[in-house]
């Protein structure tokens, strides 16, 4: 699908729809954003995700979708993004928690552990690859620490954050786990 | 040649794609000085990037990522620069990088990144940070092509030149870099 600005800013919400169901078309006009940095098309995006979440539609949008509030990134798109961690819809939570993590894990990080006890695969698999990517020492005690830490599905994704952290106190830690 | 002589030339890219091997080939060609992004914050930080994000984390990386690049702009001599990979993600780096010089996208598709990323990890003596971190643990393909796909916009909306580097040898990459940065239209 070709687009441009132009195309993107008339845009109704069903061929808005038809945009963000593709992840081919979602980071097309994820570089027109970032290029354009338009304050209306920005807040029209965030209203068409605000009427969006929590309708029908929403099982229609593919999970890097979310990637478009991260692009835009201001304060309305962050707030929205962490309203979609309790969404209860799983592809809707692994693209916010995707995209919170990349913004900033550490702020974040609080609301992002709880996924990695999440009961989709999908989300766990998510939140855990984008902690583990941006991860060091400073996140060891928080999972250690966490209320989930025994929890089976919390723990298998602590193994895996841990291996890709890599420094030797995380390997440790790991190896502890595995024991 | 028409490469315009008061700016720098920026290479941006996804990890793996070859910005700083391609750097030095086209840097030799062209006759423009070498500067690696990610040598000079572990020269500046006295430690390798993987401790940097070890110890202090990416946002603090990202800062001392943001000041480097603020002074690799105001060399008094244009130079061929190849960026971290996640340099464009600031937006004040994105501003940077457009209002000081030309900027090269080097693209690759998935499949690709990851022949490199995997020959870096056997072969170079030193293989970066990241590819190192990307080819860890399960699912490292479905991983790399989120990371990729979420970055590909921020290389995109500061790139002048974009040029695929799929199936081409690095010296034809590298001509086609300064064919493409030799002409007017870009």
């Amino acid at each position: 699908m070709k687009l441009d600005i132009d195309e993107i800013i008339e845009l109704d919400k069903s061929s808005f729809l038809k945009i963000v169901t593709n992840t081919r078309s979602v980071v097309k006009m994820g570089a027109i954003l970032l290029k354009q940095n338009n304050k209306v098309l920005e807040s029209r995006i965030i209203n068409f995700f605000r009427s969006i979440f929590g309708t029908k539609s929403e099982k229609k949008l593919c999970p890097e979708s979310l990637f478009i509030l991260g692009w835009i990134g201001n304060d309305d798109a962050i707030e929205l993004l962490v309203s979609c961690l309790k969404s209860g819809e799983p592809k809707i939570q692994a693209g916010a928690g995707f995209v919170l993590a990349q913004i900033d894990e550490i702020s974040f990080l609080d609301l992002l552990l709880p996924l990695l006890n999440d009961r989709s695969t999908i989300v766990r698999g998510w939140v855990a690859f984008s902690i583990g990517w941006c991860g060091g020492n400073y996140h060891l005690e928080a999972l250690r620490n966490h209320p989930y830490a025994t929890h089976k599905r919390f723990k298998n994704e602590m193994i895996e954050i841990l291996k890709m952290i890599g420094t030797r106190e995380a390997l440790e830690f790991r190896t502890s786990l595995l024991q | 040649m028409i490469i315009r002589k008061e700016n720098h030339i920026y290479l941006v890219g996804f990890t793996g794609v070859g910005k700083t091997s391609l750097g030095k080939l086209i840097s030799k060609m062209i006759g423009l000085p070498f500067v690696d992004m990610d040598s000079r914050i572990e020269k500046e930080m006295g430690i390798p990037i993987y401790e940097i994000f070890a110890r202090y984390g990416e946002s603090v990386f990202r800062s001392v990522e943001t000041s480097v690049l603020v002074s690799i702009s105001k060399l008094p001599e244009p130079a061929l620069v190849a960026t971290g990979n996640g340099t464009p993600l600031r937006k004040t780096n994105r501003g940077t990088l457009v209002s000081t010089g030309t900027v090269v996208y080097l693209k690759a598709n998935s499949s690709t990144l990851i022949k490199r990323l995997k020959y870096s990890q056997n072969h170079d003596a030193h293989p970066s940070d990241s590819s190192e971190l990307l080819l860890k643990g399960k699912h490292y393909r479905k991983r790399i092509q989120l990371l990729k796909r979420f970055r590909e916009p921020y290389y995109e909306s500061v790139a002048n030149i974009a040029i695929s580097t799929d199936d081409k040898s690095k010296r034809d990459i590298a001509r086609e870099v300064i064919q493409r940065l030799a002409s007017p239209m870009q």
